[in-house]
C-alpha cells in the first residue's frame, strides 16, 4: 500500500501549501489583496430618481478619486451599482443580491429611509457594514444598529432643530405653527420642533399633519392662518411644499416667515418655478447642512470634480448629499489599515470624528451613536438667490439644541 | 367534481415540493428571496383571480385583505406571542371575516361601481394601517421577528423557502379542488351571465359573497406568509402599486386559469430583475419598458399569455380555464 501512503502524503502537502499560499482564504467577502468591493445603490429610476442619481454619481466619483490616488492601502475600490427605486421590496432585493451573489465587502446606499429600514434586520444579521447614502430619516439610525451608519447630513431631528433654533434666536417668535407629514419623517420632525419650541416658551398654536400625497392644502393652511402664528415651520416633501408656498402666497400670509425643511426643496430653482409667485418667497427660509451655499469656492471645487467625471451631466443641488457618506467610508477604510475586516471597518467607523469642508458640522459616531451629523444652517431664499443666515444649530442628541 | 382532472397538476405540485427542499441547498439567498416573494404573490394572485377571473367580479379590495393578513399575523406574534402556525390561519380567517362584512354590501354593486367601492375600502384600510399608530406603529412600520414553527426557526430565506413551497402546494391543491367543485362551476356561470345563472337556480348573491370571502382568505393567507420571510412591514407595502402589480400578473398571465396566473406571477415578478441587468444608461427607461410590455400584452394577448399559448399550441378541446377572462371582456354583465 505504498501508493496509498504516497497519495496521502501528497494530499497533506497540497493542503498545507494551499493554506500557506492563500492568505485571502480567511478574508471577509469582497476583499482581495488588490480590491475592496462595495455595493452602491440608490434610486436610479422611478419617481424618486432625483434623490439618488446625482448622489450615487457623487459617491462613485469620490471612490474613483481615491483609486486615482493609488487606492486605499494598496487596494482599489470596485463598485457594484444597483437601482433600488426607493421602494422597500427593491431595497431588500438589491441588498440580498449584493451580499449573496456579488459578495460585496460592504454596502453603501439608500436615499429613502422607510425603504431601507426594510433591509436593516437582514444587514445586521449578516453582519455586513452598511453606510447609508443620503437618506435622512431618523428611524434607520435611532435606535442604533451595530452595522448601520447614517445621517451623514443630518436627520429630521437635526433639520427641525436648525429651523426651530433660528426661529427662536433670530426671528424671536412667540407663536409657531408646524406642518408635517403623517409618516416617520413627520413624526420625528414634529416631536423635535415641538420640544425645542416649548423649551423656549414658544407656544405651538397649530400642528397640522398631512398625507404625503395631499393635493390640496387649503384646510391646513386656513387653520394655520386662523391660529395667527409668528412663523410657519414646514417639514413637507417637494410637491406638498410647493402647494403650501402657493397657498401661503395666495392668502397673503407673507408677513409670517415660512421655514421649509430641506427635503421639500431639493432643487431651489425648480421649487421657485413651481411656486410661480415671487411674492410667496419674500419671507421664505429653508434648512441646509452643506457649506456650498455660503462658499462659492467649495461649490465650484466639487462641481468641477463632478464635471470631470461626468462631462455630459450638470450636477444638481442634491449631488453634494452623496459625498459625505463616501468621504466617511474612505476615511474609515484608511483608518482600518491594511488588515481590513468587516469588524475592523465597523470599529473604524465608530471612532470616526472628522469634519469634511462641505458639512456644517463634524461627522461623529460612537458605540451607541449611528447618526453622523447633527448640525444645520438656515438659508434665506427669494426665488433667485440663496443667502446663508448666521449661526450653526446643533441638535444635542436628546430633545433640544 | 366537475371537469377533467389530469395527473399533470399533481406532478406540478410534487415538483414544487421537491424544488422547495432542493433549491435551498443550491442557490444563494437572493434567488431564494425572489422565490419566496413569487410564491407569496402566487397565493395573492390566485385569490384575486378567484374573484376576477372565475366569478367576473371587478373588485379591488384584495390588497386590503393582504394588509390585514400581514398586520394580523405580525401583531399576533409580536403582541401576544401567538406562533406562526396558529397566527396565519387566524389572520386568513380574520381577513375572510372582514371580507364577509365588505362583501354583503359590495356584491350588490356591479362593474365600475364595485371597482370604486372596493378600491375605496383598500384606501381606507391603508389609511388605518398608517394612522393607527398605537397598534400598527403607523409609517414607522413594524419590525417582525423570525417565526418559529414547532422549533424550526425561520430566520432566513433559505429556511423559509421549503415552508413557502408547502403552503403554496396546499393552496394549489385547494384551488384545483375549488375550481372543479360545484362552487367553481357556479362561479363560472355567474361570470358568463348572472341572469342565466340565476335562471338556472344558482343563488347569485350568496355565491358572490362566498367568492369574495374565499378571495379574502387567500389574500390574508398571502399576508401571513409575508411575515415568514420579511422582517419589516409598513403601510407602503400594501398600497396601490402592489394592487396594480398583482392585477398585472393576473391579466398578463391569463385570468381564469391557474397556469396563466402562475405564468403571470413568474414573468411580471421577475421582469424588474431582468430590467435591473440593463446597462446603467438604460435604467431610467425601465419604467417605459415595463409599461410597453403591459400595453403590448393587453393589446395583443387579451386572454393573457396562457390564452395565447392555448390558441397557438393547445389541443382544440375547450376548457373552462380557457374561457375569455373577465378582465379582457370587461366587467361582468
Amino acid at each position: 500500500m505504498d501508493w496509498l501512503k504516497g497519495v496521502k502524503a501528497s494530499l497533506i502537502g497540497a493542503a498545507a501549501a494551499l493554506a500557506i499560499a492563500s492568505p485571502g482564504v480567511a478574508a471577509d467577502p469582497g476583499l482581495t489583496d488588490t480590491e475592496i468591493t462595495i455595493g452602491l445603490f440608490g434610486p436610479l429610476s422611478g419617481p424618486l430618481v432625483g434623490f439618488g442619481l446625482d448622489p450615487v454619481n457623487a459617491a462613485r466619483m469620490w471612490y474613483q478619486e481615491a483609486n486615482k490616488k493609488g487606492g486605499i492601502h494598496g487596494r482599489k475600490i470596485k463598485l457594484v451599482i444597483e437601482d433600488d427605486k426607493c421602494t422597500a421590496n427593491d431595497v431588500v432585493t438589491v441588498v440580498k443580491k449584493l451580499v449573496t451573489v456579488d459578495n460585496v465587502f460592504m454596502l453603501h446606499g439608500g436615499s429613502c429611509t422607510a425603504a431601507l429600514t426594510a433591509a436593516q434586520e437582514y444587514i445586521n444579521r449578516e453582519k455586513v457594514p452598511y453606510s447609508m447614502l443620503n437618506a435622512a430619516g431618523d428611524n434607520a439610525v435611532i435606535p442604533p444598529l451595530k452595522y448601520t451608519f447614517g445621517a451623514f447630513h443630518g436627520t429630521q431631528r437635526v433639520y427641525a432643530a436648525a429651523l426651530a433654533g433660528y426661529a427662536i434666536k433670530e426671528l424671536k417668535v412667540k407663536r409657531a405653527a408646524i406642518i408635517v407629514h403623517d409618516d416617520d419623517y413627520g413624526n420625528a420632525n414634529l416631536a423635535t420642533t415641538r420640544a425645542i419650541l416649548e423649551a423656549a416658551k414658544v407656544e405651538v398654536v397649530a400642528a397640522e399633519r398631512i398625507p404625503a400625497n395631499i393635493t390640496d392644502v387649503t384646510a391646513p393652511l386656513l387653520k394655520i392662518r386662523a391660529a395667527r402664528p409668528d412663523v410657519i415651520l414646514s417639514g413637507a416633501y417637494p410637491a406638498p411644499a410647493v402647494l403650501i408656498a402657493q397657498k401661503y402666497g395666495e392668502y397673503g400670509m407673507t408677513s409670517i416667515p415660512l421655514m421649509q425643511a430641506v427635503q421639500g426643496i431639493p432643487t431651489p430653482a425648480v421649487f421657485a418655478r413651481n411656486v410661480g409667485n415671487p411674492a410667496a418667497l419674500t419671507n421664505f427660509y429653508h434648512g441646509w447642512s452643506f457649506t456650498d451655499v455660503g462658499d462659492e469656492a467649495i461649490k465650484k471645487k466639487y462641481a468641477d470634480i463632478y464635471k470631470s467625471h461626468y462631462p455630459d451631466r450638470e450636477a444638481g443641488p442634491f449631488m453634494i448629499t452623496g459625498l459625505p457618506s463616501a468621504m466617511a467610508v474612505v476615511e474609515a477604510l484608511e483608518k482600518a489599515g491594511r488588515n481590513l475586516t468587516r469588524e475592523s471597518f465597523v470599529a473604524a467607523m465608530e471612532s470616526l470624528d472628522f469634519k469634511p469642508e462641505i458639512l456644517a458640522g463634524p461627522l461623529q459616531f460612537g458605540k451607541d451613536r449611528r447618526d453622523g451629523m447633527r448640525s444645520g444652517f438656515v438659508v434665506k431664499y427669494d426665488g433667485k438667490t440663496q443667502k446663508m443666515m448666521p449661526g450653526v444649530y446643533t441638535w444635542n442628541g436628546k430633545d433640544g439644541l | 367534481m366537475y371537469g377533467e382532472l389530469t395527473v399533470r397538476p399533481f406532478v406540478g405540485v410534487l415538483i414544487l415540493l421537491a424544488l422547495g427542499f432542493v433549491l435551498p441547498l443550491l442557490l444563494p439567498e437572493y434567488f431564494l428571496y425572489l422565490g419566496n416573494t413569487l410564491m407569496m404573490y402566487a397565493i395573492l394572485a390566485l385569490g384575486l383571480d378567484l374573484l376576477l377571473g372565475w366569478s367576473g367580479q371587478f373588485a379591488f379590495a384584495h390588497i386590503a385583505f393582504f394588509g390585514i393578513g400581514i398586520y394580523t399575523s405580525a401583531l399576533l406574534q409580536l403582541r401576544l406571542g401567538v406562533p406562526f402556525i396558529v397566527g396565519v390561519p387566524i389572520a386568513a380567517a380574520f381577513a375572510g371575516l372582514v371580507g364577509l362584512l365588505i362583501a354583503i354590501p359590495a356584491t350588490r354593486l356591479r362593474t365600475v361601481y364595485l371597482a370604486l367601492a372596493t378600491y375605496a375600502f383598500a384606501e381606507c384600510a391603508q389609511w388605518i394601517f398608517r394612522a393607527w399608530d398605537s397598534v400598527t406603529k403607523g409609517s414607522d412600520g413594524l419590525r417582525i421577528s423570525a417565526p418559529d414553527i414547532f422549533g424550526y426557526v425561520v430566520g432566513t430565506d433559505r429556511r423559509a423557502f421549503p415552508v413557502m413551497a408547502i403552503i403554496l402546494a396546499l393552496v394549489l391543491l385547494s384551488f384545483l379542488y375549488l375550481t372543479r367543485s360545484k362552487l367553481g362551476r357556479e362561479l363560472c356561470a355567474i361570470r358568463d351571465s348572472e341572469h342565466v345563472a340565476s335562471a338556472s337556480g344558482i343563488d347569485v348573491k350568496r355565491t358572490k359573497v362566498i367568492a369574495f370571502v374565499l378571495s379574502a382568505v387567500f389574500a390574508g393567507l398571502a399576508g401571513g406568509t409575508y411575515t415568514l420571510f420579511q422582517s419589516f412591514v409598513n403601510p407602503d407595502s400594501v398600497g396601490l402599486a402592489q394592487l396594480i402589480l398583482v392585477l398585472t400578473m393576473v391579466v398578463v398571465g391569463g385570468s381564469g386559469s391557474i397556469a396563466g396566473v402562475l405564468i403571470g406571477v413568474v414573468l411580471i415578478g421577475l421582469l424588474p430583475e431582468f430590467l435591473r441587468a440593463a446597462p446603467r444608461g438604460l435604467l431610467v427607461w425601465q419604467e417605459f419598458f415595463y409599461g410597453l410590455i403591459l400595453v403590448l400584452a393587453t393589446m395583443f394577448m387579451p386572454r393573457g399569455l396562457w390564452g395565447l399559448w392555448q390558441s397557438l399550441f393547445a389541443r382544440a378541446k375547450p376548457q373552462p380555464a380557457a374561457s375569455p377572462a373577465a378582465g379582457a371582456r370587461g366587467p361582468a354583465a
